[in-house]
């Protein structure tokens, strides 16, 4: 019996070991590549190299990480995750979870110090976070002391995308990106360039039906196309929507605002990344230290750029498919694909890159077989400013909690230089559409197939790319996002009840401001932990100058032609 | 007769019996295993009291906590003395436990997940797994039920009342090693005193569930019991519960 076992595993085995890939498989598996074969075998070989004491060490151990379920991540875990235990030894589970739990997860980690993973690809909108509780590695310290000999040579982080969003206010990495996700305007070109639909948008709006500049002229183009035939290039004919949105009470609904839509309105203060000293989630920030969200204490959460954020969202809730209430971010994002809806706000890339939006037949993609829709900057709202932020775009990024040390710590961290190397990055972003790198963004590649990916290469090859920034510093802990979910779910029951928009808006945003403020006055951090401002009356931080701003009348539609746009972008 | 209806009144005031609250006794243990239990100024405190007390609050039940050493806690909960006890995961047929307590290592109906590491004078040694690799003497807190794990594999154990004694003797004699929670070895780690001089491990030497046990002897009713484990765990599993609860410690 025991014989017969002996070999039933030693067959085992050796189909296991037939079925791995040799290192130099592998180079030639990730093509295209920004490195050439010979440079692939160099990076990998020094994988190989350095992991060999540290795979004896962690035999039969398994490094867990999290991620979200997007298909970037799934491809890190059925491709790449193989490939790395083929090169290195090192086994990885790559747990692919909702972003909720990842975040979940990693707090609970920070805060009890008991392993859970032991690596996080989180995202850089908790560097507030991070920097704060001062839970996760140092990376810019660790690869100069213990993490130094487990440092890719190859490396390069001069080639990586805004690698700043996962650093702490002196520039230490505390988070490295996997991959870079922007929220973008999307919208139908084949429809925006069409004849009819442009003479009669022009008779209609006095002005001429181009990509919206600003939040009033998504508002016409919306109101235009909603009930409007239009065909697809597949022959079919539609009703359409002129506006996309989703509001299922989930987490993603918090995201749909703590996302930068306060900023994107111009709730906030000028400067880049983000805004000083009033930005991201309406907290007012004096000397790193957030002081407060309501306008009574300098914040601008329930400031009037505030209630005109929500009330704009609510409002055009009628310009959108009615599936919308039963959307969350993942089912909204690649809903555009069905070729009823006109155009989009609020649309995160990472759902671009599903079939539904490039393969052969779809309503959405032309006879030449490429895409019909294109990408474009977010408009802005009523209260927004030259100089601030434009949009949202932020990075899953490798975090590593303090509590993983020495060889689990060190594994971890060639699992996320591995998944983020020059070798494998351009070939994940063809999967997954969502780039870490500049010589990916940049490859001879990616010229030749630029329509494929309908502006969003412009955008990333445009410095105009700085200006779609992440939640930033100024969050001192992302579960207040918490606090958004609840009274949004309120608020759109009211507002399904019939409640009247700029009443409930207020009323919303008021409790939202108080329910945030009071959070944060109880959070005790390691450091610039929230020290609230006394409250004083809202005419006096009305009156001063920058966030919260006073009431502003409408603003003019504006318009402008894609064309002309990407021109901007070159 | 208003004379009678004045002593009623006194009596009903005075009386140990609150109308509208239930009242239940919950053993815990009098070691000091801080910041999840812990005996302070004659009071029992920590995360995992508060934890049953906010789980019990909505029921309208209020609970009283009693220090005891584990075995006493036990024997009482067997007996019926004592309502409940907080507890890693016991088999005994007078106790009731959530039906998951014996299936997965990570129950659903926990209280909490406590994790104990290994914590070394700082070396090239990691722990990785193998108890029987961790240097000795393996300091523990007096009373600690882990001591079992140790003694089965013969390993000398140090125990001290309380896990600041067990640090400063191994900062003091350089050997052995410290079995804390995985907390605690974090405030240790951000000790001007400590954080230079010791290692602490990422494996857990053991991971527990840490439950309300009920005694079966109790008159508290089997649905209450379920509703009280799921406010707990609702409360566990919720995003703004825990900042209010890890804050205050």
């Amino acid at each position: 019996m025991k014989l017969r076992l002996c070999l039933v595993v030693m067959v085992f085995s050796l189909c296991s070991s037939l079925n791995a890939k040799t290192l130099e498989e592998w180079a030639k598996t990730f093509e295209p590549s920004a490195l050439s074969i010979e440079e692939r075998v160099k990076e990998l070989k020094w994988f190989r190299e350095v992991s060999k004491d540290l795979a004896k060490k962690l035999d039969g151990k398994t490094i867990r990480s999290a991620a979200e379920h997007i298909k970037t991540h799934f491809y890190e875990r059925d491709v790449l995750s193989e490939a790395f235990f083929d090169i290195t030894g090192i086994r990885v589970k790559h747990n692919i979870i909702g972003e909720g739990p990842v975040v979940k997860e990693i707090m609970t980690q920070l805060r009890t110090g008991r392993v859970i993973e032991h690596i996080y690809v989180n995202d850089a909108d908790l560097i507030g976070t991070h920097l704060r509780y001062q839970g996760v590695v140092n990376l810019s310290e660790y690869m100069k002391s213990e993490g130094k000999k487990y440092t890719n040579p190859y490396l390069d982080l001069e080639d990586w995308l805004n690698l700043e969003f996962g650093q702490d206010y002196s520039g230490n990495q505390l988070q490295l990106p996997d991959q870079q996700f922007s929220n973008l305007y999307w919208f139908r070109y084949d429809w925006f360039t069409d004849p009819k639909n442009k003479a009669d948008f022009k008779e209609k709006f006095g002005y001429e039906l181009g990509v919206p500049i600003n939040w009033a002229a998504y508002e016409d183009i919306a109101k235009f196309f909603t009930g409007r035939k239009q065909t697809n290039p597949d022959g079919s004919t539609v009703t359409a929507y002129g506006h996309l949105d989703y509001l299922k009470p989930s987490p993603s609904l918090g995201w749909r605002f703590t996302d930068a839509w306060l900023s994107i309105a111009g709730v906030g203060d000028k400067g880049l990344p983000n805004g000083i000293p009033v930005d991201e989630w309406g907290i007012r920030v004096e000397n790193k230290v957030p002081v407060g969200s309501m306008v009574e204490r300098g914040g601008a959460m329930n400031s009037p750029a505030a209630v005109y954020a929500l009330s704009k969202f609510m409002e055009w809730l009628k310009f959108a498919p009615p599936e919308a209430k039963d959307l969350e971010w993942h089912t909204a994002g690649p809903r555009g694909a069905k070729g009823d809806v006109a155009q989009r706000i609020f649309q995160y890339i990472t759902w671009l890159s599903t079939d539904a939006f490039h393969q052969k037949g779809s309503p959405v993609v032309g006879k030449d077989g490429y895409p019909v829709w294109r990408v474009a900057p977010t408009p802005h709202g009523r209260y927004w400013d030259e100089g601030m932020k434009v949009g949202y775009q932020d990075a899953g990024s490798w975090t590593i909690p303090k509590s993983v040390r020495d060889s689990y710590r060190a594994a971890a961290w060639l699992w996320a230089q591995f998944a983020s190397s020059k070798t494998v990055s351009l070939k994940k972003f063809l999967v997954g559409g969502t780039p870490v790198r500049k010589s990916t963004i940049n490859h001879p590649y990616i010229d030749k197939n630029i329509k494929k990916w309908a502006g969003l290469i412009e955008f990333y090859r445009s410095p105009a790319e700085k200006k779609w920034t992440d939640s930033g510093p100024n969050v001192p802990d992302y579960a207040l996002s918490v606090t958004w979910v609840a009274n949004l779910e309120k608020a759109l029951k009211d507002f399904h009840n019939g409640a009247s928009i700029p009443e409930l808006a207020q009323k919303t945003m008021d409790q939202m401001a108080k329910d945030q403020d009071e959070m944060m006055a109880m959070l005790k951090l390691k450091k610039y932990s929230p020290k609230m401002n006394p409250i004083k009356s809202k005419g006096y931080w009305l009156k001063q100058p920058g966030s919260p701003k006073p009431e502003r009348k409408p603003e003019k539609p504006e318009t402008i032609a894609y064309d002309q746009l990407i021109k901007q972008w070159k | 007769m208003k004379r009678l209806f004045f002593v009623f009144f006194i009596f009903l005031m005075l009386s140990p019996i609150k109308i509208g609250a239930q009242s239940l006794i919950i053993s815990v243990e009098s070691r000091e295993f801080y910041p999840f239990f812990f005996v302070e100024k004659g009071s029992p405190k920590g995360i995992l009291l508060d934890m049953v007390r906010d789980g019990l609050t909505p029921l309208g039940i209020n609970p009283t906590f009693k220090p005891l050493p584990l075995k006493r806690g036990l024997k009482m909960v067997e007996r019926g003395s004592v309502d409940a006890i907080i507890a890693p995961r016991i088999k005994n047929n007078n106790f009731l436990l959530p039906d998951d307590a014996f299936e997965k290592d990570i129950s659903a109906h926990r209280i909490l997940q406590i994790d104990s590491v290994a914590v070394t004078y700082k070396s090239d040694y990691e722990y990785l797994g193998d108890i029987k690799t961790l240097p000795t003497p393996i300091r523990i807190t007096l009373g600690d039920p882990i001591e079992s794990l140790f003694n089965e594999n013969g390993l000398s154990i140090d125990d001290a009342t309380s896990g600041t004694h067990n640090i400063k003797k191994l900062i003091r004699d350089k050997r052995g090693c410290v079995i804390t929670t995985s907390l605690k070895a974090m405030t240790w780690l951000e000790h001007q005193k400590y954080k230079d001089k010791i290692d602490v491990s990422t494996e857990p030497v053991i991971s527990r569930s840490y439950f309300l046990i009920f005694s079966k002897k109790s008159n508290f009713g089997q649905h209450k019991i379920q509703l009280v484990w799921n406010e707990i765990a609702k409360n566990r599993d919720d995003y703004i519960y825990p900042i209010k609860l890890f804050t205050a410690y």
